[in-house]
C-alpha cells in the first residue's frame, strides 16, 4: 500500500493519454461483458436443457392423435407423458406476444424447474378456464392472481371466435425462461373449445427414467409408429436446444471472434501506452533506482501500474454492461450477467495487464542508471 | 580518522562501439569519515564516473572499491541496490524529483525501502523538510517551487534516510549565484554539524571552496591539488 500514492503518481503522469487509454478498456469490457453474458446465458439455458426430456411430435409437422399418448407411456423407460398444444397469442396489440401452452398436470412433473406449488396445481385441474402465467407476463403486462385476461390467438374456437379468455390462478417461474412470456393452461379447455382437430395435439414431453436410455427409448417410440399414417420423431431437449442454436447462429464463435479481436486491440493500445509512458519516464526510473529501488522494484511498479489501469476499466466497463444488459433482454432474451463473466472479466483484465506492461517493465527493469541519467 | 571511502587502483573501462575506452586508470583514493570533498576537473576528466563508482551506480572494471566498510564492487545488483538505500545520499544537478510527487511524498522515497510506519516516515519527512527550511512546503509539487527550493527539496531526500556519504553531482550547476551559496552552506552546514561524508563535483571553483578538500581530476587520473584546511 505504501507504494501505491508512487504507481498512481505515474499512471497520471500524461493526463489526457491516460483518460483515453481507460476510456479504450472500458469499452472493450463493456463489450466483453455483453457479449460474453450473451454466451454464458445461452451456455447456462443449454445447461439447464435435459438429456433425459425428450420430445414427441409428427415427422411431417402435422398434429399427432391423443391415442398416442397412452402407447408412449407403455414404451419401457418412459416415467411420464404430457400432451402439449403451444400456440401464439397476443394481448391487446400485436407487440403484446404471449406463448400458450395447453398441457396438463404431468407437464410440471415434467418441468420440475416450473415454480408451482401443490394447491396452485389442483386449483388449475378444477378451473377449466384457469392458467399460471410466466412472471415476465406478470411484470411487463401487469396481470395479477384473479384477473381475466383475453388473448387473441390463431386457434378458431367453434363459434368462429379467436379470442380465448384465461383466468388467472398463479404466477410462476422458471429458471431459463424468467424472460420469456408465456401461460400454462388446461389442455381440455383448448381441445373442447377449439373448432377444428379436437382429440390432437401438437408434440409429447416425456421423461425417462435414466439419461442414458433417452436415445433407446426415442427409437422405440419412433418405432411404435413408424408404419402409422403419423409417424414420429421423438429427441431429446437438449440435442433439440444445440441444434436449433447451432442451426440459427454459432454464438459461442461469434462472441470469442469480436472479444478476441476487442482485446487484441486493447493489447496494442495498451502495451503503447505503457511503452511510451516508460520511456518517457526513463530517467525517474533511473532516479529511482539509485535511491535503492532493486531492478524487480522497478519491474513491479511498471506492472502494478498497467493492472491498476486495466483493472480500473475492467471494473468501470463490466458495471457499464451490467447496467446495460437489462436494457437488451428484449432482444436477446437474457437479463443478467452470470457471475462466471465477472471473474473471466478479472482474468482477462489480469492477463492484458500483464502482457501489455511486461514489455515496458523489463525495459525500466534493464535500463543502467548511469546511462539512463546521462541522457543515453 | 577513519576511511569512509576507499579506492585501491580502480580502473574504468566502457566499450564504445568496438573501442575500449578506459575512462579511470589505476586509481587510488581515500576519504576520511566526516570529509567534504570537491572533485573538480575538465569536462570528460572523469570525475562523475568516480562519483557514480563512490556512489555504487557502476562497477569498475579492475580494483577494489570500499565503503563505509563495504566492498561494493563484490555486491550483486540487487546488494547493491540495497546498499545504495542505506548509505548513500544522491544529489544531482537537475534536482531529479519526481514531478507528479508532492514534496513531501518525494523526500519519503528512500524511507519507502525501510521497514518504517508511515507514521514514523511522516516524522522523518518532516524532520528532513525541517533542516533544508521548506517544512511549509511540503505539500507543493515540484513545478510550484522554485530551482533553489527544488535544490532543497533533494537534498531533503538525500538526508531522509541519514546515509554515512552524500554524493552531490554539480548540485549548483543549475542555479544563480545566491541561490548556489545558499545550497552549499546548507551542505557545508551538514558536513559541519551533522558529520555527514560529501562528495561533491564541481566545475564551480567558488563553489568549490566550501569543501575542506578539492581534488582535481584530469584524464582519468588524480593529480595533485593543494589540502585545504576546513573553510
Amino acid at each position: 500500500m505504501k507504494y501505491l500514492p508512487l504507481i498512481w503518481a505515474g499512471l497520471w503522469r500524461k493526463r489526457l493519454r491516460t483518460i483515453l487509454t481507460l476510456l479504450s478498456i472500458v469499452v472493450a469490457f463493456v463489450l466483453f461483458g455483453l457479449l460474453q453474458g450473451v454466451d454464458a446465458g445461452l451456455a447456462h439455458i443449454s445447461e439447464l436443457q435435459r438429456l433425459d426430456r425428450l420430445f414427441t411430435m409428427s415427422k411431417y409437422g402435422t398434429a399427432l392423435p391423443i391415442g398416442y399418448l397412452s402407447q408412449v407411456a407403455a414404451v419401457p423407460g418412459v416415467t411420464l407423458v404430457a400432451p402439449q398444444i403451444q400456440r401464439a397469442g397476443y394481448w391487446r396489440e400485436q407487440k403484446n406476444g404471449v406463448g400458450i401452452l395447453a398441457t396438463d398436470e404431468r407437464w410440471f412433473a415434467a418441468f420440475p424447474e416450473a415454480t408451482i406449488t401443490k394447491d396452485q396445481l389442483e386449483t388449475l385441474k378444477r378451473t377449466r378456464t384457469g392458467a399460471v402465467i410466466n412472471i415476465a407476463c406478470a411484470e411487463l403486462y401487469g396481470w395479477k392472481v384473479g384477473d381475466r385476461i383475453p388473448l387473441v390467438t390463431t386457434l378458431a374456437q367453434k363459434d368462429g371466435s379467436k379470442i380465448w379468455t384465461f383466468d388467472i390462478l398463479a404466477v410462476i417461474s422458471m429458471e431459463g425462461h424468467e424472460s420469456d412470456r408465456f401461460i400454462v393452461a388446461n389442455y381440455s379447455y383448448l381441445d373442447e373449445g377449439r373448432a377444428e382437430d379436437k382429440g390432437t395435439l401438437a408434440n409429447f414431453v416425456l421423461r425417462t427414467d435414466d439419461p442414458a436410455h433417452a436415445v433407446r427409448i426415442g427409437q422405440a417410440i419412433d418405432a411404435l409408429f413408424v408404419s402409422s399414417a403419423t409417424p414420429t420423431r421423438t429427441f431429446s431437449e437438449k440435442f433439440s436446444g444445440q441444434s436449433e442454436q447451432n442451426a440459427t447462429f454459432n454464438t459461442t464463435f461469434f462472441v470469442k471472434s469480436v472479444v478476441g479481436a476487442a482485446f487484441f486491440t486493447l493489447l496494442s493500445l495498451t502495451a503503447t501506452t505503457m511503452m511510451q509512458s516508460v520511456r518517457e519516464r526513463t530517467s525517474e526510473f533511473a532516479v529511482l533506482k539509485t535511491l535503492g529501488f532493486s531492478d524487480a522494484g522497478v519491474l513491479a511498479i511498471v506492472l502494478a501500474e498497467s493492472t491498476l489501469l486495466t483493472v480500473i476499466g475492467a471494473v468501470l466497463g463490466l458495471t457499464i454492461a451490467k447496467f446495460l444488459m437489462p436494457l437488451a433482454k428484449d432482444t436477446i432474451g437474457i437479463a443478467h450477467i452470470r457471475p462466471i463473466v465477472f471473474v473471466e472479466g478479472a482474468l482477462a483484465a489480469l492477463l492484458v495487464a500483464l502482457v501489455s506492461g511486461a514489455l515496458p517493465a523489463l525495459r525500466a527493469k534493464r535500463l543502467s542508471i548511469v546511462d539512463a541519467l546521462a541522457g543515453r | 580518522m577513519t576511511a569512509a571511502v576507499s579506492l585501491r587502483n580502480v580502473v574504468k573501462r566502457y566499450i564504445r562501439g568496438k573501442q575500449s575506452v578506459e575512462v579511470l586508470h589505476h586509481l587510488d583514493l581515500e576519504i576520511p569519515q566526516g570529509e567534504f570533498l570537491a572533485l573538480m576537473g575538465p569536462s570528460g576528466s572523469g570525475k562523475t564516473t568516480l562519483l557514480n563508482l563512490i556512489g555504487g551506480l557502476d562497477r569498475p572494471t579492475e580494483g577494489e572499491i570500499v565503503v563505509a566498510g563495504e566492498n561494493i564492487d563484490r555486491l550483486s545488483g540487487g546488494q547493491l541496490a540495497k546498499w545504495r538505500a542505506r548509505h548513500v545520499g544522491f544529489i544531482f544537478q537537475f534536482y531529479n524529483l519526481m514531478p507528479m510527487l508532492s514534496a513531501e511524498r518525494n523526500v519519503e522515497l528512500p524511507l519507502l525501502l525501510t521497514n518504517l510506519s508511515s507514521a514514523e516516515r511522516k516524522r522523518n519527512v518532516a524532520a528532513a523538510l525541517a533542516i533544508v527550511g521548506l517544512d511549509d512546503r511540503a505539500k507543493h509539487k515540484p513545478s510550484e517551487l522554485s530551482g533553489g527550493q527544488q535544490q532543497r527539496v533533494a537534498i531533503a531526500r538525500a538526508l531522509v534516510a541519514d546515509p554515512t556519504l552524500l554524493v552531490c553531482d554539480e548540485p549548483t550547476g543549475d542555479l544563480d549565484r545566491a541561490t548556489a551559496e545558499e545550497i552549499l552552506g546548507l551542505l557545508q552546514v551538514l558536513n559541519r554539524e551533522q558529520g555527514k561524508t560529501i562528495i561533491m563535483v564541481t566545475h564551480d571553483p567558488l563553489a568549490a571552496e566550501y569543501a575542506s578538500r578539492v581534488l582535481h581530476v584530469d584524464k582519468g587520473q588524480l593529480v595533485d591539488a593543494p589540502v585545504k584546511s576546513a573553510a
